[in-house]
């Protein structure tokens, strides 16, 4: 039991200890400011874009079944 | 042909229950309409999977496209994506007209539009071998990973959006199980997003 929880913590202090091995991660390959801008872009586009197009269609429909009645 | 007589009553029990029945009011958009609205929220999240990863990976890097890379054919694609709006143009003519219940003229300019959409995807093709030619390949660089991926989506769904459309021109108007023109609408919308995508994939994959 010992010996599994000491291959644990050594495991933990490696990858605190050696951030190139972190340095994996899929979306790290560039660190420049261009980059670290199309993020966040990127991340408020994707993030809204569902929301505006659901309350889009949600009105539309709303609209044509007020036309009906 | 002889009823016996707990047929009759069934009959009988039938025609009497139906009246009696609230009936439902004609919903003003077909499910159709709302399945394919939602099936469009989910392919424009894609195409904007496929845009915003395009954006991120362009930032990153210094040269665009990167050195030693075939350009795209501009002006080709240019006049591919006036051909492209146009096709949609005729579809919603065609819509108006069948809309009218003038289903002849209406299929006329449906396969028009139909064809146009063809042209398209054939002139892409031939671009694309060109480009293969030049070396432009999946695997030759990021740039021409992105620009398969990209404009090879794009491809696809007109592929799948013709096919469908031929499918519906041909059983317009049939005597037996037609399409009627709100059964087609579904389909048209699919081409209206289709096309309406394009000027957005031409920009910013061949302009900028």
């Amino acid at each position: 039991m010992r010996k599994k929880q000491l291959v644990h913590f050594l495991l933990f202090l490696n990858f605190i200890l050696a951030p190139g091995i972190v340095q994996a991660c899929a979306v790290c390959f560039s660190g420049t400011e261009e980059t670290l801008e199309a993020f966040y872009v990127t991340t408020i586009f994707l993030t809204l874009l569902p929301f505006v197009m659901l309350a889009s269609i949600g009105y539309w429909l709303y609209r044509q079944y007020q036309k009906v009645q | 042909m002889k009823t016996s007589s707990s047929q009759s009553v069934l009959f009988a029990t039938a025609e009497v229950s139906l009246p009696s029945q609230p009936k439902r009011a004609k919903s003003p958009v077909s499910n159709g309409v709302v399945g394919m609205l939602i099936f469009m929220v989910t392919e424009t999240m894609f195409f904007a999977a496929l845009i915003s990863a395009y954006l991120v990976i362009r930032a990153g890097l210094e040269e665009w496209p990167p050195w030693g890379q075939p350009r795209l054919p501009v002006e080709t694609t240019a006049f591919n994506t006036v051909v492209l709006l146009a096709s949609g143009l005729l579809m919603g003519y065609s819509r108006a007209l069948l809309q009218k219940n003038n289903i002849q003229k209406g299929r006329r300019w449906l396969g028009i539009s139909i064809l146009l959409g063809a042209f398209f995807l054939i002139s892409q093709g031939y671009e694309w071998l060109q480009l293969i030619k030049f070396g432009l390949t999946v695997s030759s660089s990021v740039y021409g990973g992105l620009f398969y991926l990209i404009i090879g989506a794009h491809g696809f769904h007109v592929v799948g959006t013709l096919a469908a459309l031929i499918y519906a021109w041909n059983r317009l108007g049939a005597d037996e199980n037609p399409v009627t023109p709100e059964g087609l609408f579904p389909f048209q919308l699919l081409w209206y997003f289709v096309v309406c995508v394009w000027p957005i994939l031409y920009v910013l994959v061949y302009l900028t």
